[in-house]
């Protein structure tokens, strides 16, 4: 992108976030705030918002007077509809109008109320668009569209098959909260998704298809990708690194399992080690008590504990290979930018987002979803030196974060462009404008519905 | 216009001639006064009733009045009637319980002067729910005496006048008398129909005697249709003996009728009474005062408890369990081992209530757990325990001294005292699947219409009004009763506020919330509401989110609205919906409108177009008019409750979505809901508890 974008006059904008990175290391929240700072860095205006409870207030390090907190009540907040109280649009809507913010970037909604999104339609002129990171608009069960109690994958929502994995609501509920969800989503100018996959789905749930750009996460600090010299650690056992939290959707059982199989095979510590660096999140007793069993026992795994984000390039140097068994679609994890960044290929399981991300046999390999029989496989045909550099020359090129925020910025600017055409002749007034918005959003949820 | 009150002076001059008042407007008589020209007295002025500046009916008059024609000295008929069924369907065509009620002459501004101010629609709803109001309680004992009395000192002015017992005359015979241990005269014989049940009357037996007679009437068979068997009380100082042959009781305008004795008169015994009542008592006619006269019977039995030991019998007795349904009875469940003598019936005490075991709903059961305790009793086992309903008007504010009383075969009766401990109550500490214990096909038994009644005069009176928590007047609303779902809670919430701000339509909103946990969310969430929009709302709460439709009359009062779409528990309007109710609540028109419920749930099956009293819009006027009629169903909502059965309806089709998971209701409910709306057992005015 040319640096005369930089100058273009698009702004204030403001990156709307769910939580504040300094008290939540989520994707969503780490990717708007490197968004945040990669626009300021190339010159646009830009503040950011974030939603943080009352009770993690003390938590909060705010980078500058460019950030703003938006307090919540989590006990006022509805997780099924995701519906906040409306103190929640009265604090946003005094921080965008202070600001005379120009465009709102919501990362999500969560915490923030989809009823926000809709008066943020209905009761101003700012236009909004919305940068999706998973599937919460589509799905209740953590917005992954895995199957409970079962956790299969599910291909498409509806109204019965929600009902199945959510009992305790109705289907008619379901009706109501896709409903809901697309009248808030319907108004935006546009969408943002940082995959195909997700951009696929969330047209195929009923969003334009016309309103999406994906436009990849950037990185804050790409640096220069260095290989792995084999020849200099030859002879040493392959190296596979598991970074992030060990929660049953990251596929830690399936590592667990995996472990198990390649424990029974001779001599397996001289040729493979494993590294697991995160923390245990979400797991039964039984699994803790497991996991400590199996790292106890073998001798070639290590468990490595938390980490810290800084340091994720330097730790995923010491492997070979970057291991994520996901059993979920994924959307565009930053683990796998992580990983190209460092020069390594990577082993995930060959769905969703992570397929898209990591063309198979070209910038890593796939398994099977949930088969440790598979992963064991292919981690015995990665441990081949000829495979292996092949991998590493086809890594793609990783994107910073100043790199996102320009296309980010090309993309408001045309929005905003957009907006203009649409609003013009000049005898349309704003509110019979936001009004015939509103009606064609009503009427595409209700012809959605009857589908 | 101004309207010009018409004078009552009947003096010619002044600048019209009419003249005319309105004496009477009242929901039984109806409107009631008169009117004429003075300048030709016998033109019959036309003449319009008002509703507001409405014309709702016409009429001439056509009626002599005395106290007129006496004034002008000529005979006029100036006076007219507006019939009562006119004056009702007037609040009908109401726009606003505001509106007064006058009458005009046709084709003038000329009203009629009325004494005081005129009523308003609203005042003359409320005639009328007190009017269609049940009964008072007429099973008072202490009401009846206080009758008798009075009918008795009527009874003076009778025995003044010269009575003759004509044979044209003769309206039945006086077959059997008994004393009671308090002197009371009882009576049994038979009389033709027509007659009151409680009337003064005088005896004349050699002398003239004044006194009150109250009866309870039976059907015999050995009687022509026109005549009923009787039984009941003779209040006087009458007293008969074994001298006693022949008297007569007249009564009547004038003491024109009489009823004549047996000569000889047969004196039986307050027990031989009780079992003649006994015999006759499933045919007794529940009229007038019946009830107490039963209890007045059921005090003349000996219920004092006797104890078994020392007894010959050697006869045991327990009570399990008592269901007290009030209006009906009391279903129980216990035992009896009778070693020595066969049971033969089974009576039960509560207070001034004596109530029999119903013998076509009665069943005995075996009773192992018995066999410790009666060892080599068996056969007696095997048949000791029963479950019965006594049938008899047992109230709870008249529980006292429970008494169970076996009757044998042969004569003889032993009498147990039952623990309170076992009783509950329906409706308050037993539900409707409690009935269930004692009658497991509750609803094929005979008494099954009384126990529905019942059951729904049961939730009638445990409805409490509405707590206004804050009110804004509205006279259009939209009326939502708050589900108990919490995430519902937020969408009505959201939704409210999302079509508020689309603007156009909703003049005010009423929130209903129950007084359950999730009460603390709905007021923080209204005092969102109401400070984000602004549209007049109010909230109030009532106990149970299934006692909002009966209660939707005091909820419009208290909002004033006269307009309204109802949305129950768990409805959510559609896009369409909205669209709807926003033009109804704006236009005019009194047609009743249903938003027909997404397909999605069991009940929707048998009904046309998805109709549900779950959402529709209506007038207040013409909803409240229909409500002193409807009964309350159990759950609050059974189809359409009613609604379209008597009134032309117009149906939005897809208008409304319900997202709570349809939860099929007890098959014993909706047996008592289906027997309600089959025989529109709409007596059970709603309009009684407000």
């Amino acid at each position: 992108m040319p640096d005369t974008m930089q100058s273009s006059p698009v702004g204030p904008i403001a990156i709307v976030s769910h939580t504040h990175p300094s008290v939540t290391k989520g994707g969503a929240e780490i990717a708007a705030y490197a968004l945040y700072e990669g626009l300021r860095r190339i010159g646009a205006d830009a503040i950011f918002i974030a939603a943080c409870p009352a009770a993690d207030r003390h938590k909060l390090i705010l980078g500058s007077d460019r950030e703003f907190i938006v307090v919540t009540d989590p006990l006022r907040y509805d997780h099924f509809y995701q519906l906040s109280s409306s103190d929640v649009w009265r604090q946003i809507k005094s921080i965008l109008l202070r600001n005379q913010v120009r465009l709102a970037n919501f990362h999500h909604y969560l915490n923030l109320g989809v009823n926000t999104l809709r008066a943020l339609a209905a009761e101003t002129d700012i236009p909004f668009a919305v940068t999706l990171h998973e599937f919460l608009a589509i799905c209740n069960h953590h917005g992954q569209m895995v199957t409970r109690p079962a956790r299969r994958l599910c291909d498409q929502a509806t109204p019965t098959n929600c009902a199945t994995c959510f009992p305790e609501h109705s289907r008619q509920q379901f009706v109501m909260r896709r409903n809901l969800i697309q009248s808030a989503l319907l108004p935006a100018a546009g969408y943002i998704s940082p995959s195909h996959f997700l951009a696929d789905r969330m047209v195929a749930w009923g969003l334009p298809r016309e309103k999406f750009v994906v436009i990849e996460n950037g990185l804050r600090n790409v640096g220069k990708r260095e290989a792995r010299n084999r020849a200099l650690v030859e002879g040493t056992p392959w190296t596979f690194g598991y970074f992030g939290q060990l929660t049953p959707f990251k596929g830690a059982d399936t590592l667990l399992d995996t472990i198990e199989l390649l424990a029974k095979q001779p001599d397996i510590d001289k040729k493979i080690r494993i590294k697991v660096h995160g923390n245990i999140v979400g797991q039964t007793p039984e699994f803790v008590e497991r996991f400590n069993t199996a790292f106890a026992r073998h001798s070639f795994i290590n468990f490595a504990g938390p980490y810290d984000n800084a340091d994720v390039r330097t730790l995923m140097a010491a492997c070979d290979y970057v291991l994520i068994p996901s059993t979920w679609w994924e959307n565009s994890p930053v683990v796998i930018q992580e990983a190209y960044a460092a020069g390594r290929p990577i082993i995930c399981t060959g769905i969703g987002g992570m397929a898209e991300k990591v063309p198979s046999r070209r910038s890593g390999l796939h398994f099977r979803i949930n088969d440790p029989a598979d992963l064991a496989r292919v981690m015995g045909e990665a441990a081949d030196e000829v495979l292996y550099q092949a991998l590493c020359s086809g890594l793609p090129d990783v994107t910073d974060h100043t790199a996102m925020a320009r296309d980010y910025l090309a993309t408001y600017g045309r929005l905003l462009k957009y907006r203009a055409e649409a609003e013009a002749p000049a005898n349309l007034t704003r509110t019979s404008a936001r009004r015939r918005g509103r009606a064609a959003a009503a009427a595409q949820v209700a012809a959605a519905a009857g589908e | 216009m101004t309207a010009l009150v018409v004078g009552t002076a009947l003096a010619a001059g002044g600048p019209v001639s009419h003249r005319g008042f309105i004496d009477m407007i009242d929901c039984a008589q109806g409107v009631r006064g008169w009117a004429l020209d003075l300048f030709d007295l016998s033109r019959a002025v036309p003449l319009q009733l008002m509703v507001g500046d409405l014309v709702v009916a016409e009429t001439r008059p056509d009626q002599p009045r005395h106290d007129i024609s006496d004034a002008l000295g000529e005979p006029v008929a100036p006076g007219f009637v507006f019939d009562a069924s006119v004056l009702a369907r007037a609040t009908e065509l109401a726009e606003a319980t505001e509106d007064t009620i006058a009458v005009r002459i046709a084709g003038t501004d000329l009203r009629l002067g009325i004494s005081g101010e005129s009523p308003t629609v609203g005042d003359v709803i409320q005639q009328l729910r007190r009017l269609n109001a049940p009964l008072p309680n007429r099973s008072n004992t202490a009401d009846l005496e206080l009758l008798l009395e009075d009918l008795r000192a009527d009874a003076a002015a009778l025995g003044e006048l010269a009575l003759r017992p004509l044979p044209e005359n003769l309206q039945g015979y006086i077959e059997a008398l008994a004393i009671d241990t308090s002197g009371q005269v009882w009576m049994i014989g038979w009389m033709r129909r027509g007659h009151l049940t409680e009337f003064a009357a005088v005896i004349s037996e050699r002398r003239k005697i004044s006194s009150a007679i109250a009866v309870m009437t039976y059907t015999r068979d050995d009687l022509p249709a026109d005549a009923c068997g009787i039984i009941g009380v003779i209040a006087s100082s009458w007293r008969p003996t074994s001298g006693t042959s022949e008297f007569f009781v007249f009564f009547g305008s004038g003491g024109r009728f009489h009823l004549r004795s047996h000569a000889p008169i047969r004196l039986i015994t307050p027990s031989d009474l009780i079992a003649e009542y006994e015999a006759v008592r499933e045919r007794c006619l529940g009229e007038g005062r019946a009830t107490a006269l039963q209890r007045m019977l059921g005090s003349l039995e000996n219920w004092l408890p006797t104890r078994s030991v020392g007894q010959a019998y050697a006869t045991e007795t327990s009570i399990d369990r008592v269901l007290l349904v009030p209006g009906l009875g009391c279903l129980v469940e216990g035992w009896v081992v009778s070693p020595m003598k066969r049971v033969d019936g089974l009576r039960l005490r509560i207070g001034g209530a004596a109530m029999t075991a119903v013998p076509e709903a009665i069943y005995w059961k075996p009773r192992p757990d018995l066999l410790a305790a009666f060892p080599g009793s068996d056969a007696l086992v095997q048949r000791a325990g029963f479950v019965a309903l006594f049938a008899g008007d047992a109230e709870p504010e008249d529980f006292a001294d429970p008494v169970l009383k076996v009757v044998f075969q042969g004569g003889g009766a032993a009498n147990w005292s039952v623990s309170p401990k076992v009783f509950r109550r329906l409706g308050h500490s037993a539900t409707l699947e409690d009935a269930l214990l004692f009658f497991p096909a509750l609803q094929e038994e005979s008494f099954f219409p009384r126990f529905a009644e019942a059951a729904i005069r049961a939730q009638r009176n445990a409805i409490n009004p509405p707590v206004p928590m804050s009110i804004t007047h509205t006279r259009r609303a939209l009326i939502c009763v708050l589900p108990e779902d919490r995430c519902d809670l937020f969408l009505v919430f959201e939704e409210m506020a999302h079509h508020c701000r689309a603007g156009g339509g909703i003049d005010g909103v009423a929130f209903v919330a129950s007084a359950t946990t999730n009460r603390s969310d709905a007021m923080w969430l209204f005092r969102e509401f109401q400070l984000s929009q602004g549209v007049p709302c109010s909230l109030l709460v009532i106990d149970d989110a299934a006692h909002a439709f009966p209660l939707l009359p005091d909820i419009l009062r208290e909002i004033g609205a006269n307009r309204f779409v109802f949305l129950g528990p768990g409805v959510f309007l559609t896009e369409g919906g909205w669209r709807h109710a926003r033009q109804l609540l704006r236009t005019a028109g009194p047609d009743l409108v249903f938003f027909g419920l997404e397909p999605d749930s069991f009940e929707q099956r048998d009904i046309a177009d998805n109709v549900s009293a779950r959402c529709f819009a209506w007038t207040t006027a013409h909803f409240v008019r229909w409500s002193l009629t409807a009964a309350p169903y159990l759950g609050g909502f059974h189809r359409e409750n009613g609604l379209f059965k008597s009134n032309v309806a117009h149906v939005v089709h897809h208008g409304a979505a319900r997202t709570s998971r349809t939860v099929l209701p007890a098959r014993i409910q909706e047996a008592v809901n289906s027997a309600v709306y089959s025989s529109g057992m709409g007596a059970l005015s709603m309009g009684a508890n407000v």
